[in-house]
């Protein structure tokens, strides 16, 4: 490869958090992937931050930051909350696992009303 | 074995190790951004329209993510053409000119990148797709 930039291309492990070094990767991906939906749900609905603030009884700088993607300092239950305000139902699923340990992962439905990307 | 064990959809590739420095150089702010981005990506998920533009022209099928601090627009550059793997190719700050026009010099690194991209999933495709199969396994049973 001519390319000075072309080093050593690793794998990952296929948990990408994990990879990064996030000490809650499990965690981080519910919340990231809800952040995710959370701008979904405003530009969908083509409201402005201000007004999805107002609707989601936050303040303007959180929705900022969490459509950002930066979730850290809010909880899963704050971000469901605020994911439901905005037109989205929640359902956790709880199954038997066929490990000793159990995986904590989202499964979001595929849109109805929007076309996929 | 830990929940934290939890498993993407596709996993993530670092073209080199100088697209990891670059993207870790970024603020921290704009990193997390990213890594909310790239999750969303590697797990299928649509985007919405201000994070996100599919280039075209002989640029097609490379992929920018956009994140906004202070003024400044960040963009992460990826193929995600793949079943199973999400190839970052390119991150930093980029001013482009006005028109939003990714500037030439660039669109020639983006390309030679994206042809080594496509090099190495070539190599690696039987492996890639073992551990593709191997998470969505993983997945099905959650």
């Amino acid at each position: 490869m001519t390319d000075p930039a072309a080093g050593p291309t690793k794998l990952g492990s296929g948990n990408y958090l994990k990879d990064r070094g996030y000490s809650d990767p499990a965690e981080m991906r519910v919340k990231f992937l809800l952040s995710n939906e959370i701008a979904l749900a405003i530009e969908d609905k083509v409201l402005s931050q201000k007004a999805a603030a107002e609707l989601t009884n936050m303040k303007q700088p959180d929705i900022s930051r969490i459509v950002n993607g930066n979730v850290g300092d809010y909880s899963v239950w704050r971000l469901m909350r605020a994911l439901s305000l905005l037109g989205r139902d929640i359902v956790i699923d709880i199954h038997q696992s066929s490990q000793e340990r159990g995986d904590i992962n989202t499964n979001i439905a595929p849109a109805k009303h929007v076309a996929g990307r | 074995m830990t929940s934290d064990d939890a498993v993407d959809i596709k996993e993530v590739v670092f073209l080199s190790r100088r697209v990891e420095e670059d993207y870790l150089s970024q603020p921290l702010d704009v990193v997390e951004g990213f890594d909310a981005r790239i999750t969303a990506v590697q797990n299928l998920r649509r985007l919405p329209a201000r994070h996100h533009q599919a280039l075209s022209g002989n640029a097609k099928g490379i992929e920018e993510l956009r994140v906004f601090h202070d003024s400044n627009t960040y963009r992460t550059y990826y193929l995600a053409n793949y079943d199973e793997v999400v190839i970052l190719i390119d991150a930093g700050m980029k001013k482009s000119k006005k028109g939003g026009e990714i500037p030439e010099e660039q669109v020639a690194r983006l390309l030679e990148r994206k042809r080594q991209a496509d090099q190495f999933y070539a190599g690696n495709r039987a492996l890639l797709h073992e551990r593709y199969n191997a998470r969505r396994k993983r997945r099905e049973l959650e």
